[in-house]
């Protein structure tokens, strides 16, 4: 997932994100969750709200756009194969509303005026398919005809126009636009394209549009207000399909997905050429959504391997957010918390060890087949002396599934029960080298997590029940959430295990 | 003087307790109450409670075992077993272990078999060699023939 240098904006969507912002410093995202329901994150210049449902009951990507302040439309198909509509209006939201048709692709929508929008989506016939709103009533659904083979991509760089773009039955990429007037089209543009295309617009009359070609690099071809120019080949190998981005004339900026799961980016500034591959890491399992509200800005959003969202941003200077000291979590899942949820455990370890400057990324959380009979019996643990530096046999024989993680990352094993020498316990740090891990019991507490990976630190216990590392109970603390002492802190922060 | 059940439960409900220095501070009459305690909902605070009663080394604590080790979720007696290793001198505890090796949860299994071996209980030898056949994982097999082994010497 992204670690370090990405923000957890939580949750558990199943669906490549939309990002759009009506205004400066507003981003409003959207995804799918568990329930297939449609919901909704929002950035309102000084906190981040949500997760919010929307309900509904969706089979696709969001796709969200904005004609005008405060305004957001959202489509996306639904189990009936039509397309549907929900909207912002500046003081509520309206919908679901249905707009009919049966589609097989995303949706694309595009904004060319105020209070107009056009959907694009592929048919039940291959046909590209479009449905417009004039700023009163739904048009269509209206046949462009063709046999595509992507989803549509739609821009538009001017007031009644708009171009459109998929590929086609020979993995062209295939045109089409309205010129105010009527459509023009279909125009094949060539190249053997293996995604859907990425597409943008600086400025009047110019159009960027990005695919990955049959050897997985990254390919370009624009519009320069007379020709098409290109294919270029921008190299890379990308996983994904292409995102493209512009906040200003003569720039536009490009991601995907590597070969590692990382987002790479490269960029144009109106010059010759291009700068990049750069690496902005993480590790990631959807599209790239990126968005800008400013010129210079840019805003990222992608699914973790954890399924939540992540967030980063490029200020004009930097991309955010600041490199801080991370600890890598991966939670192992012999039998899970019977008190309290693995959420719920990991944010009260986060809130605390926040106050030490470190960020608690929960790189990834798997549950572990206790039917397998090598496993079976480690379900109950017995952690020997539990002292540091000294694990028990089980100890190590449950270190031998650290799969994804890294020699300093560190690994809870949440088992159903946890004993030592003389008894039970809620959990134990002792692990063998470079192998950092934890032990905890499903009757834990909500701070024995917290508490547990602290000793994997390198804390010890104190007297203080209003202190996590006490030895009097983590039930037992008397002013949640506990604290940690500025020395506890540099001896956590000197730890290898957080970076 | 009897701890209050409130003492009890604040000396027990730690995320690390520290056995013996609980226990030495324990009379048998705190005997009610831990049995008390290991009857809570909590299994934080129940499976502590019967890991106290194994140190006290009564049978009246045992007794408050043996409820443990009929419990219905293994958690507790996985706890059960694991206590006994400190109240394995007493016959009524032999034969609770004696039913635990017995138990259809490899957890619990596990734990009877540490208790035989660290106590030595020679008068299972016969169940513990029979378990090294019976036994389908690797862990357990290997366990059963070590704990035979060093019993049966």
């Amino acid at each position: 997932m992204p670690s370090q240098n990405w923000e957890s904006l939580g949750g558990v969507i199943t669906s490549n994100i939309s990002s759009v912002s009506w205004s400066a410093n507003r981003i409003d995202s959207f995804a799918r969750g568990t329930d297939n329901a449609l919901y909704h994150r929002w950035w309102n210049g000084s906190s981040w709200g949500g997760w919010e449902s929307l309900g509904g009951v969706i089979t696709s990507d969001p796709t969200a756009v904005s004609w005008g302040p405060n305004r957001i439309d959202v489509f996306a198909k639904g189990t009936d194969g039509a397309m549907h509509h929900r909207w912002w209006n500046g003081t509520a939201w309206g919908g679901w509303e249905s707009l009919g048709g049966v589609i097989t692709s995303n949706i694309s929508a595009v904004c060319w005026g105020p209070n107009r929008i056009d959907c694009f989506a592929r048919g039940t016939d291959n046909a590209m398919h479009l449905r417009w709103w004039n700023g009163s009533s739904w048009g269509g659904w209206e046949s462009l005809g063709g046999i595509i083979t992507s989803d549509p991509t739609a821009v538009s760089w001017g007031p009644n126009r708009i171009d459109v773009f998929a590929r086609g039955t020979d993995n062209a990429m295939h045109h089409r636009w309205w010129n105010g007037t009527a459509w023009g089209g279909w125009e094949s543009l060539g190249g053997v394209i293996t995604s859907n295309v990425a597409a943008a617009c600086w400025g009047p009359n110019r159009i960027d549009c990005f695919a990955r070609g049959a050897d997985n690099a990254c390919y370009h071809r624009w519009w320069d207000g007379t020709h098409w120019r290109g294919w270029e080949s921008l190299g890379g190998i990308i996983t994904s399909q292409p995102t493209v981005d512009s906040w200003g004339p003569n720039r536009l900026d490009l991601f995907a997905k590597g070969t590692d799961g990382a987002v790479y980016h490269r960029w144009w500034g109106g010059g010759p050429s291009w700068g990049g591959w750069e690496s902005l890491g993480g590790v990631i399992t959807s599209n790239i959504s990126a968005t800008s509200w400013a010129a210079n800005r840019l805003d990222l959003f992608v699914r973790g391997t954890n399924n939540a969202m992540f967030h980063k941003w490029w200020d004009g200077t930097t991309w955010g957010p600041a490199a801080g000291i991370n600890l890598n979590l991966h939670i192992k899942i012999l039998t899970g918390p019977t008190r309290f949820t693995i959420a719920q455990m990991v944010d009260s370890m986060r809130e605390v060890y926040a106050t030490a400057g470190i960020t608690v990324t929960l790189a990834s959380t798997q549950t572990l087949d206790v039917s397998n009979p090598t496993l079976a019996p480690l379900n109950d643990c017995d952690a020997g002396t539990c002292t540091s530096g000294n694990p028990s046999a089980e100890q190590i024989a449950l270190s031998n599934f650290r799969a994804g993680a890294g020699s300093v990352d560190v690994v809870v094993y949440m088992c159903r029960s946890v004993s030592y020498v003389s008894g039970s316990i809620n959990g134990c740090a002792s692990f063998p080298a470079n192998r950092p891990m934890a032990v905890v019991a499903s009757y834990a507490s909500r701070y024995t997590l917290g508490h547990e990976v602290g000793h994997v630190l390198g804390l010890n216990h104190v007297s203080d029940n209003n202190r996590l590392m006490t030895g009097l109970g983590t039930d037992n603390i008397t002013n949640p959430p506990p604290d940690l002492i500025q020395t506890e802190k540099n001896t956590m922060l000197a730890s290898p295990f957080t970076n | 003087m009897a701890h209050t059940k409130d003492e009890l439960k604040k000396m027990i409900d730690l995320d690390e307790p520290e056995y013996p220095i609980i226990v030495s501070k324990l009379t048998a009459d705190d005997i009610p109450l831990l049995i008390e305690l290991s009857r809570e909902a909590n299994m934080a605070v129940a499976t502590k409670a019967v890991s106290c009663l194994g140190m006290m080394n009564t049978d009246k604590a045992v007794d408050g075992i043996k409820i443990a080790a009929a419990h219905n979720n293994p958690v507790m007696r996985v706890a059960a077993a694991h206590a006994l290793k400190n109240s394995s001198a007493l016959p009524s505890a032999v034969k609770l272990i004696d039913t635990l090796l017995d138990d259809q949860d490899v957890g619990v299994r596990k734990f009877a078999l540490k208790t035989v071996d660290h106590s030595n209980i020679k008068s299972l030898k016969a169940k513990v060699k029979a378990m090294g056949d019976k036994e389908t994982t690797d862990l357990m097999k290997v366990l059963s023939k070590d704990v035979y082994k060093k019993i049966n010497l």
